[in-house]
């Protein structure tokens, strides 16, 4: 037994102070997190696996917001590993207002599943400035968050809900980004190596306009673009018969929207999204079934 | 039966603790010591580790000296329920105390330790609202209302599905 005396209170009985008495915030003590390096605190926040409990925790403080945007981020490339383990490298261009650009690799583990030939193991998502205001955070800061919700989506999707609920949604996004695919000279005549990802932005025109880029964009959330890199990603991991000097090459650039948080429009889509789209609900269906 | 073998731990202040080595060993960082060290009636200083917590975490690796090795950190098994009673009871502490153990479980890199006490404070956080959690743990609000929108507007999303 322990030699020393402990104090115990129950963490209800803080509950009970009155949060209109100032004197109390005055004087209270520091958080006994503030002794706790940032790692420590990820490890607590780590046992918080629940779906349902994630998203208002980042509203604590800014320090759980980003720890939590970072075990997200760690979740995302541990799934990312398990259930697409071809995919070695995804590459995160993100370009700030100066032009400078930053590029996140991230390098999932790739298992023992021999890489086909025709296969490539990289996978570029690029993001573009806000341009409008100046004031706004980096992209890449915004990115974060993506990348949490781009998690959060994809345990969603793993029970296959957005099967039945997203079902349209989907078709509707598809038949725009093909009409985009089409009018986008970007999607025609590409050669398809791993480097034909679309050029970084030179012509300050493009970065101005979301209209400006001969693509009929569409306004994505991030669950949407979620739903296009899941679906490519799992494209190009399961497909059996399918084209991989194409879906192998995905390359998609978004550009934020200014005053409309979490909010992307699709500035280019570098090949047929349609196919793949159709593709990986025949997937999921077969995957669901075998369950 | 043969005697078992003692080890000298010092704490912080100086207040010297002695204890099995298989007690001692439930410590990675302790282990490692003893192994690189040999045979030593040194006292082993640790000067992160005050005399009560020490004496806790001391607790702790005696109720379970025979415990299996925990390997790998396996994420599928990060559930917060699974405390055992003796466990719990352990961390019926203050909030210090708790916090105390976790930073002294992870410098002497006792995993099962660390983990039970990350789980009692994930417990403490679950269920409760951010003004809640802020305060159970005196967490300062340290978002302006512009940047608590913006978390609440990225969140939206995701709490409507």
């Amino acid at each position: 037994m322990s030699k020393f005396t402990v104090q115990e209170k129950s963490a209800s009985s803080l509950l009970g102070q009155d949060e209109n008495d100032l004197s109390l915030l005055k004087h209270r003590s520091p958080s006994p997190f503030s002794i706790l390096p940032i790692p420590l605190t990820k490890k607590i926040l780590s046992h918080i696996s629940y779906f349902s409990d994630i998203p208002h925790l980042r509203l604590v403080c800014k320090t759980w917001s980003k720890a939590i945007d970072q075990i997200l981020f760690t979740r995302i490339i541990d799934n990312f590993s398990k259930l697409y383990p071809i995919v070695a490298t995804l590459t995160l261009r993100c370009h700030d207002h100066s032009k400078v650009i930053t590029e996140h690799e991230i390098q999932m583990e790739l298992r023992t599943i021999p890489k086909p030939e025709k296969y490539t193991t990289k996978f570029m998502i690029e993001f573009l400035p806000i341009t409008t205001s100046l004031k706004k955070p980096l992209i890449k800061d915004l990115f974060k968050n993506v990348e949490a919700f781009f998690k959060c989506y994809y345990i969603d999707e793993n029970k296959y809900s957005f099967e039945t609920k997203d079902k349209c949604y989907i078709k509707e996004e598809s038949d725009d980004i093909s009409k985009a695919d089409k009018n986008s000279d970007k999607g025609k005549n590409k050669t398809k190596t791993k480097d034909n990802f679309p050029d970084i932005i030179k012509d300050k025109k493009r970065t101005d306009d979301n209209n400006c880029i001969g693509v009929k964009t569409k306004m994505l959330k991030e669950v949407e673009i979620s739903e296009i890199i899941m679906l490519s990603l799992g494209t190009c991991t399961k497909s059996q018969n399918f084209s991989h000097e194409i879906a192998a090459d995905l390359a998609i650039e978004f550009q934020c929207v200014s005053d409309k948080p979490m909010t992307f429009s699709v500035k280019s889509v570098g090949f047929r999204p349609l196919f793949v789209i159709c593709w990986f609900k025949n997937f999921l269906k077969n995957d669901e079934r075998e369950m | 039966m043969a005697e078992l073998k003692k080890v000298k731990l010092t704490s912080s202040e100086g207040t010297e603790f002695i204890v099995d080595r298989k007690v001692a060993e439930k410590s990675v960082l302790l282990k490692n010591m003893l192994e690189d060290v040999g045979e030593s009636d040194m006292a082993i200083p640790l000067p992160n580790v005050t005399g009560p917590i020490l004496n806790k975490v001391i607790d702790y690796c005696t109720h379970h000296r025979d415990d299996p090795f925990v390997n790998q950190e396996d994420d599928s098994k990060k559930v917060s329920d699974d405390i055992d009673d003796w466990d719990a009871e352990f961390c019926k502490v203050d909030q210090g105390t708790l916090f105390e153990l976790i930073l002294s479980a992870n410098y002497l890199d006792i995993k099962p330790l660390l983990d039970l006490t990350c789980k009692t404070v994930a417990n403490m956080i679950k269920g409760k609202t951010p003004d809640e959690i802020r305060k159970t743990f005196n967490i300062i609000n340290d978002f302006t209302p512009e940047e608590e929108e913006h978390v609440r507007k990225e969140n939206e999303w995701c709490e409507e599905r």
